[in-house]
């Protein structure tokens, strides 16, 4: 192989993230089931989430309003605000930004917390004890992950919609009821359920780079902080690469 | 360099490639397949751009086959447009189609028009340029509007009054709120249909007799068509009337004449009352009657006795002859 050496890395990398994924489907059908500690990882990644998603999808919902009415009142469609904000939230804005919030949120939180137990060999520990520590840390938080994201999308696309809903009220006057008709109405099936689907593959590279980065790190107190980084780093970009796989899968099958 | 090293270099650029072959391929399949597939360009030139820009469509027959690749301006009237074509659809195209720009619905993008000229136009070739002509103009047909608009305006305004007229009519009203109305109405189209159905047969009459005129063509026509007779109608006319007043006069005249005539014979003056009214000059008339006939008896006697006298016997003689033979 004849590529430079940081190209090798980044390829190696990859390779790695690939076997990493591999390793847990090969474990994540068989006994033993850490139910409790999924439980707890699921309260720990939803619930701790959960105001930090609120603030970002409210914000969201505003900011979006504030900015797109100028444009909308330019054609005089001022009364599509509502069901243009509605759409863009659920189908692309709330999915992408929320997973990126989660991205920085959890995926810092499990590479930091894996990684310093890597190097504190208590994860060897943990093997010498008995517990298999994959299945104990990685496939729980994984599945936690993968069931937590797409629940705080949903959530934070409620907020965002709130928030849009007093943002549109800022300017004109329209009542809950009347905006949320709007929203309701603009929706179909098909805005709704790819951008549900693809919430779990956010949630799920989020939960395995997380797990990669903490369980892999290496070279003491140093490799915690930089597992943390590099975390967040690549959940962040393949959550983007999904995005991406997400909307042609979409527009492939005519979801638009 | 280790042996898991560089597996995992291995494995790393096998999953690499197949996401991007994969995001390629979805990319392919989802778009046209022939977005790499222009390089075929072809060019117009427009006084007015309106607002087109790089990378907007160009249609024809209303299907997407290219995008604007470059705008210049060339003169301070001229705009040129260069477009890229799809080699697949540049089959289409000839010579004499015509460009235009258009909008995409009605508050779109910009798009490139292009339409078919008439048939038989050469094959484009590559970098032809193509005619253009003036797009609708937006403003144009706004002012056109504002001015069909202000018509309009005039126009119901007019209604209006007719209407509020109408309104406030009183006789109207009662016309229409009138229930025995539509009876009457009903009544007269009756008589006045059957005043037209004997219209109609007098009119076939007419037209039986002027056909039998027509096919007659005796006396009858000749006097209608003589256009002589006029004339010598209108002198007959004149003469009739001088007769006329002839005899008007002459009876005035006889009139005088019968009353003089009149008065005479009441007053017993002149002649005529002699012989009408006097009685004695009757029985003298009778008298003078009585003697003239007596003397011509003896005047007969007298010429008798002159034949028999042998003086004048050779005249008489000869006066036979002559009546003899003659």
């Amino acid at each position: 192989m004849k590529f430079p050496p940081a190209t090798q890395r980044t390829l190696a990398e990859i390779g790695a993230i690939s076997r990493f994924t591999g390793r847990f489907f090969s474990r994540v059908g068989k006994p033993r089931f850490e139910v409790q500690e999924f439980f707890r990882q699921c309260y720990m990644i939803g619930n701790r989430s959960l105001g930090l998603v609120a603030i970002t999808g409210f914000i969201l919902g505003l900011v979006m309003t504030i900015q797109s009415r100028p444009t909308m009142a330019q054609f005089g469609a001022e009364d599509w605000i509502p069901a243009m904000v509605g759409i863009s939230i659920i189908r692309e804005i709330g999915p992408v930004v929320i997973a990126l919030i989660c991205a920085g949120k959890i995926g810092s939180g499990i590479g930091a917390e894996l990684g310093s137990m890597k190097v504190t060999e208590q994860i060897d520990a943990m093997e010498v004890s008995g517990t298999n520590p994959f299945k104990y840390l990685v496939v729980t938080r994984v599945w936690a992950t993968t069931l937590m994201v797409p629940v705080l999308v949903i959530f934070a696309d409620f907020v965002s919609l709130y928030g849009s809903y007093l943002a549109v009220n800022m300017r004109g006057v329209t009542s809950l009821a009347l905006f949320t008709q709007q929203v309701v109405d603009s929706l179909v099936f098909s805005d709704v359920l790819p951008a549900f689907i693809k919430t779990f593959f956010f949630g799920f590279a989020i939960g395995i780079i997380g797990c990669y980065k903490g369980y892999t790190s290496d070279k003491g107190t140093e490799g915690v902080g930089l597992a943390a980084n590099s975390a967040v780093v690549v959940s962040s970009l393949m959550v983007f690469i999904l995005d991406l796989l997400a909307v042609q899968l979409t527009d492939l099958l005519g979801l638009t | 360099m280790d042996k898991q090293t560089t597996r995992n270099i291995q494995l790393g650029l096998f999953v690499l490639l197949g996401l991007g072959g994969i995001i390629t391929l979805l990319y392919f399949i989802g778009s046209n397949q022939n977005l790499f597939g222009k390089n075929f360009t072809m060019e117009a030139y427009f006084r007015d751009v309106s607002g087109l820009r790089v990378g907007n469509n160009v249609r024809f027959s209303g299907i997407v086959i290219g995008t604007v690749k470059t705008i210049e301006i060339v003169s301070d009237t001229s705009v040129q447009v260069v477009m890229k074509i799809d080699d697949n659809l540049v089959r289409f195209l000839k010579q004499n189609d015509e460009a235009s720009i258009g909008t995409d619905g009605l508050m779109g993008n910009k798009v490139v028009d292009i339409e078919p000229g008439p048939a038989g136009g050469k094959m484009i070739q590559m970098g032809d340029r193509i005619n253009s002509k003036e797009a609708l103009d937006m403003d144009a047909m706004m002012r056109t509007l504002d001015i069909t608009n202000r018509n309009v305006a005039e126009m119901s305004e007019d209604l209006k009054h007719t209407v509020q007229r109408f309104n406030s009519s009183v006789a109207l009203w009662e016309i229409l709120g009138d229930a025995d109305l539509p009876k009457y109405v009903n009544n007269s189209f009756k008589s006045l249909q059957s005043a037209t159905a004997r219209a109609n047969t007098l009119v076939a009459d007419v037209s039986a007799m002027i056909e039998d005129v027509a096919n007659a063509k005796g006396g009858m026509i000749a006097l209608l068509k003589d256009s002589t007779l006029t004339h010598d109608l209108g002198e007959a006319a004149r003469h009739i009337r001088n007769v006329s007043v002839q005899a008007e006069k002459l009876t005035t005249s006889l009139d005088a004449t019968v009353r003089s005539l009149d008065t005479d014979i009441k007053s017993g003056g002149g002649p005529l009352h002699a012989v009408l009214r006097d009685t004695t000059m009757t029985s003298s008339i009778d008298r003078s009657l009585q003697n003239i006939e007596s003397g011509t008896d003896r005047f007969n006697q007298s010429m008798e006795a002159l034949k028999a006298h042998w003086l004048l016997k050779g005249y008489f003689k000869r006066q036979a002859k002559k009546a003899e033979k003659e």
